[in-house]
Formats: C-alpha cells, structure tokens, sequence
C-alpha cells in the first residue's frame, strides 16, 4: 500500500483504547418535512471510543441519522452530542471528519483524479494535490475516469478515498462495503483494521455483520431511535456467541 | 485553528472543469465566440430596425445566457458539498470563491464581443471607447445576472434560472411603463426592479466622464451586487448539504 500526504495511514493521531472520544446523551434530531417533524433520534446515548464501534439495527432505526449528525449534517434538537469535547459543528469546522454517505454522490463534470485533488486541495494540513491516492487500493487506477463511469463499487472506493483524506481522527462510514466485490470488501477490512489499530475513531454503520463479527472492537444496537445497547466484542460474543444471535434477540425485544 | 479553505487555487479545479463540461461547455464557448460574426452581416440594413439595435440586443441576449448558464443550479448539487463540508471547508466561501473565478470567463468573453462589434462597426464611425461601452455593458449583465442566479439558487430553489429569466422580464416591461408615469413612480421602479437596462446608458455616461448620470446607476448595481453576495454568503455559511 502506497502513501502520500494525503495519506491517513501515515497522518495517524492514536489514542489509548478506553478514552471517550464521541458523546451522546439523551439526543434528540430528526427531519423537517412538509411542515412535520420526524424523529431520527429519540434519547440516543452511547460512548464511542478509538478503534472501530460498529454501529448494528434495523433499516430506519437512525443509524445514518447519527452518523450525520456526529457530521455535523443535522443539528441536535434536544440532549447533548460532543465529538472530541466539542459541537459536532466546532469540531468539523477545526479538525474536520471523514464521512463515507451510503450513496455517494460526486460533481458528475469532473473526473476521479480532479475530483479528489480538488478535496486535497481543501485540508488545512499542508496537504497538497497529489497523484498518489494508493492509500485506497485500486483506487489511483481511476484517476482519469470521469465520475459519471464508475460502477457502484468503484465510486464506493472513490468516496472511501475522499472521506479518509487528511486522515481525519474521527471516520464515519455508512454502509461501506454495499456494491463492493469480494476482493475490495477484503481491502476494505485490511484498511478499517489499520485504521482501529493506529488509533482512530471508525463508527461503521452495516448490515453485514459477519463483517462486523471480524472487525468492530465494539458494538451499538440502535432501534427506533435509541440506543439499546453497546458492547465490546468479547463481551457480545461471549454473551451471545455469534452477533447473529445478538441481533436476533435485541431486534425481537429480549435485550432491555 | 482557523477553518480550512480550498483558496481560488484549489477552487478553480473544479471550477475549469465546470466551465469546460458543464456550463457554458466547449460547444457554449465556441457559440459564444462565434456568434458575434453576426456583426459582420449586413443585419437590419434592410429591416426595421437599426444594425446597432440589433448588435444592442444580440449582446444583450449573449450576456444574460452567460450570467443565466454560469450561476445555474446545474453547478454543485447539495450533496456534491458534503465532501466540502465534511473537510470543515466554510460553503459561504466554496459560493464566494466560485463567483470571484467566473468574473474571468464573463470578462474575457465581454471584451471579445465588444472588440467584434467595434471591428464590425468601424465604418459606421465608431469610436475606439466603443468597444469599452460594450464590453462594460455585457459584463455587467452577465455579471448582475449570475449573481442573480447564485443568491437564488443558494436559497434552494431549483429553478433559479427560470426565476432570475423571469424578473429580468419584469423589470424590462416596468422600465418600458417607467417612462409613462410620474418623476416619483418613476423612481419607485427604478429602485425596485433590476437595473439590467439602465446598464448601458449607465456605462456610456461613466466612460464620456459624465458622472451625475451615470453614479446613481452604478451605485445602484454595486449595492444590489454587494446585498446579493452578502445574502449569498450568509445563507450558505448557514447550510448544510442533508446526504
């Protein structure tokens, strides 16, 4: 895996395991829409600490909505949230966040490579545009492609790319290996793994939870807007055995 | 720690990119070099009207589609800032930064259609300060109407071209009422509509040094211009791209 100064796995600010680095308490947020308030979250609270907290739960159940929110995306109408001791808004306005949305949308008049040394070219770090972006693999073989061409996996990579550039201490990916193949999902887990290793913060919001099973240090249930639980690994494997039976029985109402 | 910012640098990657693929595009370039030939054709000499009103209007109409084209809410789609945003990047900037490249193109191309119509029109005895009056003319109109476009669009409403195409028309019928009504009715439109078509006289009067004509026109569009950017500015510092 080649680096660059763009290159998270060189720029790397770890933290001992344990500390709190995400806060929420009792958050509240949700959606205006035709007049209407929609909760996404309703007394979410849960800890999120360096490594990699997977975040597990229905479809709807506010897992986007929180990690929007930790981007500073939506603002909390009620509770508190603090990312690094800060607002979500302070924090990203200083340090700035690494945010991989499910669908990932791009100015459909550039290509790969103007694209991302256009983001480059934002980072207060000293980062400049580079032609090295090899920190995602595979993803410096696209850099003259036009945006608009991609598959659904290479524009997953592309995103993946962007979101982790300036190596952000807090990464926040939803749904990340959706559309990826086999050999990019493996990439894609040998990537978040070094990343939960040197220190980073990496909420992963997913449904593959054999994938999770693999990779998460941690791990939060959340269903209708709440945060029914959180766990360590060992802990949801040794109570549960597998995070199959975890969610069954969380999702079924026999976790309180 | 101050917020990052990409810095015109960093701006204008995507924003040549824009310019070239998008809008006005190579095709919208090449139109808008080519078009001006048009000088060069014998046009109203055997109509109704006179050859420099129908330059006059073609400039015009070159002018608006520009400004119209460049501030379109085809740029930056909300969900292509989140990658901006996510960086900390201020969007009131990302809009600021945008605006203050596409004075190049709307310069540039000002300058060309007024030196075609001064070169199409010497032997009608223009003078050299023709081509300024045409070229202060055009950027102006491009540039009133861009910004037009960009405060519109920066408030969310999608068809921002449609709308600013529709004042524009508005405040050319209220300018042909203004000369039908009373010295206050008069000034009430004046203040109240778009000062697209005052521009010329505007710009005329300002290059012939006469300044009492042209300094309430111009003040005018600058402070329309200045309330405009502000606006711009304060509504997208304060938004945020909902993925």
């Amino acid at each position: 895996m080649s680096l660059s100064p763009a290159d998270p796995l060189e720029g790397g600010q770890a933290r001992p395991t344990g500390t709190v680095f995400i806060e929420a308490r009792n958050l509240e947020v949700g959606y205006r829409s035709k007049g209407s308030f929609n909760p996404g979250l309703k007394g979410f609270s849960a800890t999120f600490g360096p490594g990699i907290t997977g975040l597990i739960g229905p479809n709807g159940a506010g897992k986007s909505t929180f990690l929007r929110t930790v981007c500073g995306l939506l603002e909390p109408r009620g509770g508190e949230l603090k990312v690094g001791g800060k607002s979500p808004r302070a924090y990203v306005e200083t340090h700035g966040v690494g945010f991989l949305p499910e669908v990932p949308h791009f100015p459909s008049f550039l290509t790969v490579g103007e694209f991302l040394d256009g983001v480059a070219g934002a980072l207060a770090d000293g980062a400049k545009p580079s032609a090295d972006y090899g920190y995602v693999p595979g993803l410096d073989l696209l850099l003259d492609r036009g945006v608009q061409e991609l598959s659904q996996g290479q524009r997953k990579k592309v995103a993946l790319g962007a979101a982790l550039m300036g190596a952000p201490e807090v990464v926040l990916l939803d749904e990340p290996t959706n559309g990826l193949d086999p050999v990019a999902v493996r990439e894609l887990r040998e990537l978040l793994a070094e990343l939960g290793r040197q220190g980073f913060t990496v909420v992963v919001s997913s449904h593959h939870l054999d994938e999770l099973q693999r990779l998460a240090d941690a791990l939060v249930f959340v269903l209708d807007g709440k945060a029914l639980g959180s766990w360590s690994r060992e802990e949801a494997l040794s109570a549960f055995g597998s995070l199959d039976v975890l969610y069954e029985q969380a999702f079924f109402g026999r976790i309180s | 720690m101050s917020r990052p910012s990409r810095g015109i640098s960093g701006a204008l990657i995507w924003r040549r990119a824009y310019w070239l693929r998008r809008e006005p595009g190579r095709k919208g370039i090449a139109i808008y070099l080519l078009v001006p030939a048009l000088f060069f054709l014998p046009l109203g000499e055997s109509g109704p009207f006179p050859r420099s009103a129908v330059q006059g209007l073609l400039i015009v109409i070159l002018s608006l589609a520009l400004g119209i084209r460049l501030g379109g809410g085809r740029g930056l789609r909300a969900e292509d800032q989140v990658w901006l945003s996510q960086k900390g990047v201020s969007l009131g900037d990302v809009a600021l930064e945008d605006w203050i490249l596409d004075l190049l193109p709307m310069a540039a191309l000002s300058l060309w259609w007024g030196l075609t119509a001064y070169l199409a029109s010497i032997g009608e005895g223009w003078r050299p300060l023709s081509v300024f009056v045409v070229s202060g003319t055009a950027f102006l109109l491009s540039l009133l109407t861009r910004t037009l476009v960009g405060v519109i669009s920066a408030f969310g409403y999608r068809g921002a071209g449609d709308l600013a195409a529709g004042l524009i028309v508005i405040s050319f019928l209220l300018f042909q009422v203004s000369f039908f009504v009373s010295p206050a009715a008069q000034t009430a439109i004046r203040l109240g509509t778009l000062p697209i078509f005052r521009i010329p006289e505007a710009v005329r009067a300002l290059l012939e040094g006469d300044l009492a004509v042209a300094a309430p026109d111009l003040l005018h569009i600058l402070a329309l211009l200045g309330v405009m950017l502000w606006a711009t500015y304060w509504r997208m510092e304060r938004w945020r791209p909902l993925v």
